[in-house]
């Protein structure tokens, strides 16, 4: 058994041990405008900058409140790209199109120190949502990590 | 034999034997008094139990825990995980407890319902590093080591007068060891860490649809089917249109007829048709249609009116009055 000091820290595109972390309105996934049928993808940067021996897991989570929220669907896929709004191939993490209110999926893999994923990330509003203009919600991704035995 | 090596060799097996009475005895406390060592491999409950220390834990049943006591519980995947409780809900004779490390943010992802736990009543720093290490195989390759050199010592020749419980004492122990019986458990007291991302989300701002195109359909002579219907795109499911039929010079008259039109798409085509009008309502009379665009979610306007300018025709041979487009 090896015994384990140091700290754990999952960060985000390019921070180093900022805890807490929040990417107030990350700006690499514009929602701004989203119409019926449309998505939006952008690459999110998951790093494991933890002191000591420490792999974590994570989760994908994702919340977003009102009417809008509920419409709205995510689709993660790790080391997959950006084509056209739409996130292609990769590893899907926890289905394709789920309703983003209340998403929760473990990841695949685990982040050894040193190490990062790049995840895709879709968001979509499915054709005949028939939200009001002008309706707004917050999206919140999260990314809960726990260290691991390495 | 001399003297001082026979007290060295006396000293060394009674602190052996003693030492392995404390084995046995402390395995036995565990056994009768539901205590276990806890090795904490990780450091989320530092600064009270960092890695490497040895907890003393006591398994005490769900009604004696509370708030605050750091507690050794197995997850869902089998590994015990000692951390404090952050909140218990008590469930009948069970509890479900939410734990969370001294040094994480956030609490324990998984709730854990127990019956009993084993508390944590006091730490020892480090010792879990000694532990660990005789639990390694080189521990035991020494342990082992030690046990033949004490043997030797005791059975060897001209020592037949050792006591056979210091010896015995010594064996139970190796062997207890090499079974991997070790009186202590590993647990993780493991980090945490969450990082978030916001990002919002908003819909299109509102729009109104554009001016209605107006065709008669006007034959020569006149027959039964003459109209004027108003035509414009759709603008998917958030809109509806109302309208209103006023005779007279815009932007005054008399309000004729009103309704409203359903949503329609961004691919068809919304239609508004104004055909005969009843005996009275009026030939070669000036009339213009308002049409206002609406918001499903609560009937409100957005934008301001189309205006669409229309003239009423007689009807052959009747006393009804066909609309047309435009003035007369």
């Amino acid at each position: 058994m090896t015994l384990h000091s140091g700290a754990l820290h999952i960060d985000l595109e390019s921070n180093v041990r900022v805890r807490p972390e929040t990417i107030g309105n990350w700006a690499d996934l514009n929602l701004s405008g989203l119409a019926d049928g449309t998505s939006r993808a952008a690459i999110m940067t998951v790093g494991n900058n933890s002191l000591g021996d420490a792999p974590l897991s994570y989760r994908v989570q994702a919340g977003a409140p009102g009417a809008l929220g509920a419409a709205l669907r995510i689709t993660v896929r790790r080391g997959g790209s950006v084509s056209s709004g739409t996130c292609t191939g990769g590893a899907l993490i926890g289905g394709a199109g789920a309703a983003l209110n209340g998403f929760d999926a473990p990841m695949d893999l685990h982040l050894a120190p040193g190490q990062s994923h790049h995840l895709c990330i879709q968001v979509s509003l499915p054709a005949g949502s028939a939200i009001a203009p002008s309706a707004s919600s917050t999206v919140t991704l999260t990314f809960p990590a726990k260290q691991e035995p390495s | 034999m001399s003297g001082t090596k026979r007290v060295a060799r006396e000293t060394l097996l009674w602190v052996g034997g003693a030492l392995g009475t404390l084995c046995l005895l402390s395995l036995l406390a565990g056994w009768l008094f539901h205590l276990t060592p806890l090795v904490f491999s990780s450091g989320s409950m530092s600064p009270a139990y960092d890695a490497g220390a040895l907890g003393i834990a006591r398994e005490v049943p769900a009604a004696e825990l509370s708030v605050g006591d750091v507690v050794s519980v197995v997850d869902a995947q089998g590994s015990r995980v000692t951390h404090r409780i952050a909140a218990i809900e008590s469930d009948g004779a069970a509890a479900v407890l939410t734990l969370r490390g001294d040094t994480n943010d956030v609490v324990d992802a998984q709730p854990y319902r127990v019956e009993a736990a084993d508390r944590v009543a006091f730490g020892i720093p480090y010792a879990g590093y000694a532990l660990n290490a005789m639990a390694s195989p080189f521990g035991v390759a020494a342990a082992l080591l030690l046990v033949t050199a004490l043997l030797l010592l005791a059975f060897g020749r001209g020592h037949r007068l050792v006591p056979l419980g210091l010896a015995s004492t010594i064996v139970a122990g190796a062997g207890l060891g090499v079974a991997g019986v070790a009186p202590w458990a590993f647990t993780s007291a493991y980090w945490t860490d969450t990082a978030r991302a916001t990002v919002t989300a908003t819909t299109p701002a509102p729009v109104s649809h554009q001016q209605p195109v107006c065709t008669s359909k006007e034959t020569n002579p006149k027959t039964n089917n003459e109209e004027a219907k108003l035509t414009w795109p759709g603008l998917g499911p958030q809109y509806e249109f109302y309208w209103e039929l006023w005779k007279g010079t815009s932007p005054g008259g008399t309000l004729e007829k009103s309704g409203t039109l359903p949503p329609v798409g961004t691919s068809g085509t919304v239609t508004l048709q104004f055909g005969e009008i009843p005996s009275g309502g009026g030939g070669n009379s000036p009339f213009y249609a308002k049409v206002w665009t609406r918001l499903v979610s609560d009937h409100s306007n957005v934008g301001s009116p189309t205006t669409t300018l229309l003239h009423s025709g007689p009807l052959p041979n009747g006393p009804n009055w066909w609309m047309y487009c435009g003035t007369a």
